[in-house]
Order: C-alpha cells, then structure tokens, then sequence
C-alpha cells in the first residue's frame, strides 16, 4: 500500500558542512494494507522528517515514495491529501479554529474532490455527521454548529481523527497524535483511534514516544536511530517484545553514539 | 443646523455605501485570509483613475465601472502570485504592487490628454453612472440610493460565495494553512484568487467614489487600509459578529459609521489636512478598545478582592 524507495533528506544544504544534517539516510520501507505501524526513535532520529516526505510537506533530495502503486514523490502535499488521513501533535494543527464542527467536517467530505462553487452545507452529511460525532461519546452531535477552537485538545483529536478517516484514506499517518494530551484523554483518543483503524481495515502509520503505546497497538514496529531503520519486527515477534527490550535498545544506540564521538 | 445635520447625514450615506465595499474587500483579505494587503492603497487609486480616464475618453460608464472590477482583480492577483509563488513575505508583496501602481496610474490619468502623465482627472461635465440612473432629482439621492443598491449586491454576492466549497476552503486556508492543504486544499490559489476578488472590490468602491466626486486623482487611495479596517473594527465592535451574514453587514454599517464619525468632525471644524490623524487615532481606539475593556475589569476585580 505505502512503498518507500531509498529516500534521503539533508537539511542545510547550502549551509556550511558542520550545519548539514542528514534526516533521512537511503531509507526503504514497504508496508501492505492494513497494517498498523508503530515508529519509535530518539529527537532527531527522522521519524517527523519521514512522515513529512511521505505527506508531501518538502520533498526528498532522492528517493521514491508510491502510494498503491502510484508515484507520489512529485505530488504537492495539497494533491496527495486525497490518498492520506493525518492528525497532527498540536491539536490546533488539525482544525480551523473559527469554523464550526460541521463546516470542518464538510471540508473534510471533500479531502478528494476540487472544490467548487456548490454550496457547502448538505443535509445529507449533517445527519452522518451527527452519527459519528455520536460514536465518539464526547456529546459533540449536539454542537454541530460551535467553533472548534471553543474545545478541549482531546475533543479536537477526537473530531480530527473523524475527519481524517470519513473519506476512507489509503494510508493514515498519526504524528504523535496524543502525546500534547493529558495521559486519561491521550489513552482514551488512542482506544478511538485503534477502534477505527480497525473497523475499516486502515493502513496506518502511528509515530509515538510511548514504547508501551508503541507495542500494544499496532502489528509492526520501527525503529529509527540516525535517519536510517534499525530495528523492525512483526506480528508474533513483536507481541514477544517488552518496553524494558526497547529500552535496553535505546541504551546500547546511546553508548554507541558516545563510544563514536570518543573515538 | 438642519443643514448641517443633513449634509453629514446625507455625505455619510453616500460615501458609506461606496466604502462599504472597500471595507468589504479589506474583511476579504485581512479577516478571512489573514493577509495585511497594502495593495489596496494602490488597487483603489487604480480603481478610481481606470474607471475615471474611460468616462474621460467618451466610453460608457456602466462598462467603465464593470471594467474597474477586473483591473482590481489583476491587481490582487499580482500580489498573490508574488507571495505565494515568488515566497515574497506577505506585507512587502502588497508595497511592491501599490508601488508599480503609483507610475500606472500616473499613466491610466493621462490617457487622451496633451502630457503622457497626469495626476488627476475631471469628470465634471461628463455624464457618469450617477447621470445615467436618475430616479431622483437630487444627485446625492440618486448616488445614495445605486450605490446602497450596488453595495446590497455584492454583500449577498459574498454571502453566497463563502458559504460554497470553495468560500469555505478559502476561509480555511485564512485560518490555518496546514489543515486546510491536509484536506487537500491548494492553499497558494486560494491566497490569490482571495487577493483578487479583495481588490476587486476595492476598485469598484473606487470608481463609484471617483464618479461621485466627479474627479479622481493619485492620492486619493493614501490611507484606505485605515480606512477599511476601521470600519470592519467599528462595524464588528457595534453590530456583532454572530454568525457570517451578520458579520459581513456589520462590515458594510461599520464604514457608513465610520463617515458620520468623519463628517462630524469635519463639520465641526476640523481641518481636512488633519483627517489622515483622525483616522490613525480612531483605529488606535477602536483596536486597544478590548485591551482598555479588559484592564477595567481586572482593575474592578482588583478593587473588590482589596475591599474584601
């Protein structure tokens, strides 16, 4: 579903040596319908970087990413929207605080399609609107019409998500959706979004801090170290892994990292 | 006194309706897409000497004024495609524009006369839209009456238009561009077709004041930012903002307003070299006015603990 072909990013380019950093080095990743993938890794290991390149955010220096089958690399991330669900950290990201719940979601209808001079509103949509704001038991079917600037963090996640998967997307990329959220409504928007991905079958990417979140959703995980894939296990095997096994992992990158700057 | 009473009445209308919609155009750019545009300060004058230097040289009014609306619109566009293609900051897009418009104005107003440039142009003996609709005998009723007429139009004109798909993506786009380019939004054309139809309006407001007056000149569009935004602060401060609808009319009341406030001033003698003062204090005002609001109260609550 999401094939990822030698991808390499460096930022700073034109900047002086010493200011280069490598983000992403000749990464590949291949990842079929419907898994759910967990990506763990330190600041600066490139986990934000990869999400962004397989977004369209900037592009790769090098590298290919296909979506179904289809090349995307070229494709501006306005363009690539109808293929991708995302939530963002910052609750505000992904939201327009001064339009209602149901002018966002309207928008949201219309991830895939030009946007034209039709009206915005259908009754036809409000009423599915109020069905899945029901589903998530916040008591949002009611407030169809308030700004969703007036709501909690969580609340907004919650309705987010929603949007990012009322038009099925081919992939549904998670930027450490929960972690900006207090631990009762991170876990609670997690149980939602584990209860969605898996109603409707999602290819899903989740990046995330939390190795027990990492390893209790999801059916494979990756580890990123130095923009490049260091750890990567499946199904049964990675059902065996503990969070203390990830973070003995963790340790040896960090004694390494010293043991080079040493050296 | 009567008199009085009724020429700032009766100037406040007129001139208020015409502003209405450079106000409208401001809300445009400013309120939805969030976007300083200092090219209206040039997409105005343009307006004004482009509908002006038409009448001058014997075309039709009515297709001068239908004219001004698409020179606007390029106008705008031309920002929009500094910004969002050339990555030109947002501000300095809109100074460069209103620059290169100062020199085609200058040109547009010597259009058919001895010198290659002009700064001003006459329309005092020429027949402008205001001749061609006479319901009334007086001038000013009939300038009152098509420009509350043209101003009700584009108001609903604006309703309707952000109310569709594409309203709705441009007005996402103002508020917050990573979501909306998440929904699959392109941001970039919604910045410049927004930029477009906000100084469109201006310069049709422009070629309505120009026709009023009978005259337009290069100065005439120093100060409209200040202008329209005050009169979207004032219009918002007293009518609400509640829901859109009520919001856009607010915009269009708020410039009416903001010329009584003028009017008053000038009738009370206020020199017209002073205006452009006028109008920074007000918008000074009206924008600290929530600031002052909130000072008081937390002043207030302060007092109340100390008493207790």
């Amino acid at each position: 579903m999401l094939k990822i072909e030698n991808i390499t990013k460096e930022f700073n380019l034109t900047g002086a040596i010493e200011d280069r950093r490598i983000a992403l080095n000749n990464i590949s990743l291949d990842i079929h319908d419907g898994d759910f993938v967990t990506i763990i890794g330190g600041n600066g290991s490139g986990k934000s970087t990869l999400m962004n390149i397989i977004a369209g955010v900037f592009p790769p220096d090098s590298g290919n990413v296909y979506i179904d089958g289809e090349n995307v690399t070229k494709l501006t991330e306005y363009k690539r929207a109808k293929y991708l669900g995302r939530v963002f950290q910052d609750p505000n990201v992904g939201t327009a605080p001064n339009m209602s719940i149901e002018e966002n979601m309207e928008l949201a209808t219309r991830r895939d399609q030009k946007k034209t001079l039709r009206w915005g509103f259908r009754k036809e949509h409000r009423d599915k609107f109020i069905k899945s704001l029901a589903s998530l038991n916040l008591g949002l079917e009611t407030r169809l019409s308030q700004k969703v600037g007036l709501l909690s963090g969580g609340q907004r996640q919650a309705v987010t998500l929603l949007m990012a998967t009322f038009k099925r997307p081919k992939v549904l990329l998670l930027d450490e959706h929960t972690a900006a959220l207090d631990p009762k409504t991170a876990r609670k928007v997690l149980e939602l979004t584990d209860t969605i991905v898996h109603d409707q079958h999602l290819t899903t990417i989740m990046i995330t801090h939390n190795m027990r979140d990492a390893l209790k959703y999801g059916n494979r995980l990756i580890m990123l170290h130095h923009g490049q894939i260091i750890f990567d296990v499946k199904g049964e095997e990675k059902n065996k892994l503990t969070p203390e096994d990830l973070l003995k992992k963790f340790d040896e990158l960090e004694n390494q990292d010293e043991e080079e700057l040493n050296n | 006194m009567l008199d009085t009473l009724r020429f700032i009445i009766t100037d406040s209308l007129n001139l208020g309706f015409a502003y209405g919609l450079l106000a409208l155009g401001i809300f445009i750019s400013y309120r939805l897409l969030d976007f300083a545009d200092l090219t209206a300060e040039g997409s105005f004058t343009l307006g004004g000497a482009f509908t002006a230097a038409l009448i001058f040289n014997g075309i039709n009014p009515i297709l001068s004024t239908f004219l001004s609306i698409f020179v606007g619109f390029i106008a705008g566009i031309i920002t929009g495609l500094l910004h969002t293609k050339l990555k030109i900051p947002s501000l300095l897009s809109g100074i460069i524009t209103m620059t290169a418009l100062f020199s085609i104005n200058m040109i547009l107003m010597g259009i058919g006369k001895d010198s290659k440039y002009d700064s001003v142009v006459y329309l005092s003996k020429l027949d402008t839209i205001y001749e061609l609709f006479s319901v009334f005998k007086l001038r000013y009723l009939n300038i009152i009456l098509l420009n509350f007429i043209i101003v009700s139009l584009v108001t609903l004109f604006c309703y309707w238009l952000f109310g569709t798909e594409f309203g709705m993506s441009l007005r996402a786009t103002g508020m917050n561009q990573k979501m909306a380019r998440a929904q699959g939004i392109n941001t970039s054309l919604m910045i410049i077709i927004g930029l477009g139809i906000s100084n469109a309006l201006i310069s049709l407001s422009a070629a309505l004041v120009a026709q009023a007056n009978q005259s337009a000149d290069v100065n005439m569009g120093i100060g409209t930012l200040v202008v329209g935004l005050a009169s979207i602060i004032i219009g918002e401060a007293i009518f609400g903002k509640r829901n859109f609808c009520n919001w856009i009319i607010s915009v269009v009341l708020g410039s009416v307003l903001y010329y009584l406030i003028i009017d008053i001033a000038i009738n009370l003698g206020l020199d017209s070299y002073l205006l452009k003062l006028l109008y920074a204090i007000i918008i000074i005002i009206v924008l600290t006015a929530p600031l002052i609001k909130k000072r008081i109260i937390t002043l207030k609550r302060k007092k109340k603990n100390v008493e207790n």
